[in-house]
């Protein structure tokens, strides 16, 4: 029972606060995907069973608000997760594989002994270790985050559309994607994955990431890598396909392979910079797993962050800075699914502002593009 | 039980992660069909392209009189969720319902049950002349199963 032995307590927090904000998220998002759906349970029902599972549903919003501020995790989790079941029970035509994976998680919340975290400790600029505790929550995530990627290759390399042919590809980006939605990474992807060659190659991509991932993930010497093929393989799912919440439980999940509060990265700040200033003084309350330590320099010099004997400066700082706090994938999740039932945004398809937003942030990780600009920008913040 | 500092045990953890692997993989494992049409696999299993059923089913939807000649369609609000039932005839428009009715369906027979229940229910909140009756009529063709077809006839409210 090595795997249970008790670890530093960041973890089982982070994906405790996570989870419950993923929960609250994917529930706003779920009203819109169940209105219909449930408005044609309603039919020929009387009124008082037709308004039960919207009352479920309120009642399981309420939940994931109590798990959310921290208020008996374990008691709201249980809860919810009994809630989502009677719905489940209720009107089985709610079902998705992204809520089953979510009440997965609740039921792991609910089950997984831990101290429960609170708005206090989430938002605290200098937050107190948490104690030592079995990670079980952590075990059961990155068990889960392994399952998902491995059945998944299991049923792409059974089924006879998969298997590197590119049928399964193509039917994606000629049937599928046109379908779902209005964003303008099909548009630019179908050209490229309409050739058999193309389409096959990216099969067997597809399935050789999902084969290595979790592998890569559990070792730490490859974890960086893994992480780094992970973001990007959901990022260009999310944009493309719009998986939703599926996307950022996922990537929420990575958090559970890292144990935490090992100050590994130390952060050089300039006190006289107000970018420098307000990243010190706000950027602890994101970081959750307690990864950094800032320190004020001495004499005037740029952001600086040490990763492991490596200086990464300005942007490359901020960019690794951004990778180490699970509010980036929670900030991410609030941009897919706030707004569930908006089909335009001024007059734009929803799907192509999103990736419009995300492209434009994703310039910020192209290394070079951005680094003398944004250095330019933080010399003028000067005092 | 649920008090959040009981001290865990480690056997208890181990035993409990691994039911809850253990309990998903049963559940997945019985519905995998390598001969399913996309998207490829169906409920409580991994795969990006899991979903409803992309049947290739056609609906004929009717509200008829006592002879069998159909009758004009209530007038239904804009928002009437039933719209969506009696618009949809060819095989996309049937994949398109099928979400809202019957996602993960494993064959074209849960479709039709899903539409019998529904049917069932909206044909007693329908008032028309005296012996008439609605009818539908399901016919399928689904990649790798044999053909489905099948026909209802449900009374309609006075």
């Amino acid at each position: 029972m090595k795997l249970f032995r008790d670890a530093d307590g960041h973890a089982a927090l982070t994906l405790q606060a996570g989870l419950s904000v993923l929960i609250a998220l994917g529930l706003w998002n779920a009203t819109a995907e169940w209105s219909p759906i449930l408005a044609l349970w309603s039919v020929g029902r009387p009124a008082w069973l037709a308004l039960a599972p919207r009352a479920l549903v309120v009642a399981m919003f309420l939940c994931a608000l109590a798990l959310c501020a921290g208020v008996r995790v374990r008691a709201f989790a249980l809860t919810l997760a009994a809630l989502a079941a009677a719905l489940y029970a209720l009107a089985p035509a709610v079902y998705h594989n992204n809520y089953y994976l979510l009440w997965l998680m609740t039921l792991a919340l609910a089950m997984a002994p831990h101290p429960d975290h609170s708005l206090a400790w989430i938002t605290a600029a200098d937050k107190p270790a948490p104690r030592p505790w079995p990670p079980a929550l952590a075990v059961f995530v990155r068990a889960q985050v392994a399952l998902v990627y491995w059945v998944s290759v299991a049923v792409k390399l059974s089924h006879p559309m998969w298997g590197g042919t590119g049928h399964a590809i193509q039917w994606i980006t000629t049937t599928r994607a046109p379908d779902a939605h209005f964003g303008l990474v099909n548009p630019l992807l179908q050209p490229l994955l309409s050739q058999p060659v193309l389409a096959a190659l990216s099969e067997w991509a597809i399935v050789g990431l999902e084969l290595c991932l979790p592998l890569l993930l559990f070792n730490p010497r490859t974890r960086r890598l893994g992480v780094a093929l992970g973001v990007a393989m959901h990022a260009v799912m999310q944009e493309w396909l719009f998986p939703q919440v599926f996307s950022f439980v996922m990537l929420l999940g990575y958090f559970a392979f890292i144990d935490g509060g090992d100050r590994a990265f130390t952060v050089h700040y300039d006190p006289r910079n107000r970018l420098d200033r307000a990243l010190a003084a706000h950027f602890p309350r994101v970081d959750w797993m307690g990864r950094t330590r800032w320190l004020p320099r001495d004499a005037p010099g740029p952001l600086a962050l040490d990763d492991r004997g490596t200086e990464r400066r300005d942007l490359s700082a901020l960019r690794l800075l951004a990778t180490l706090s699970p509010v980036t994938v929670l900030a991410y999740a609030a941009l897919a699914l706030l707004a569930p039932g908006a089909d335009t945004v001024l007059t734009l398809p929803r799907a192509a502002v999103e990736n419009l937003i995300v492209a434009a942030v994703s310039l910020a990780f192209v290394p070079g593009l951005l680094d003398r600009p944004v250095a330019r920008l933080r010399a003028t913040l000067d005092d | 039980m649920l008090s959040p500092m009981a001290p865990p045990s480690p056997r208890a953890l181990a035993a409990m992660a691994l039911s809850l692997l253990v309990a998903q993989l049963c559940l997945a494992t019985p519905r995998f069909d390598r001969h399913r049409s996309p998207p490829f696999s169906g409920r409580f299993s991994w795969s990006m392209f899991a979903g409803p059923l992309t049947g290739r089913c056609t609906h004929e939807l009717h509200l008829v009189d006592v002879g069998d000649h159909p009758l004009p369609w209530p007038t239904l609000r804009h928002d009437d969720p039933m719209r969506a039932v009696i618009d949809a005839r060819t095989p996309p428009e049937i994949v398109r319902l099928s979400w809202r009715v019957a996602p993960y369906a494993d064959r074209d027979a849960d479709l039709a049950l899903a539409l019998d229940d529904l049917l069932s229910r909206w044909s007693r909140t329908l008032h028309a002349p005296a012996g008439s009756s609605l009818t539908s009529e399901l016919r399928c063709a689904s990649p790798h199963q044999p053909p489905f077809s099948r026909a209802r006839r449900w009374p309609v409210s006075p």
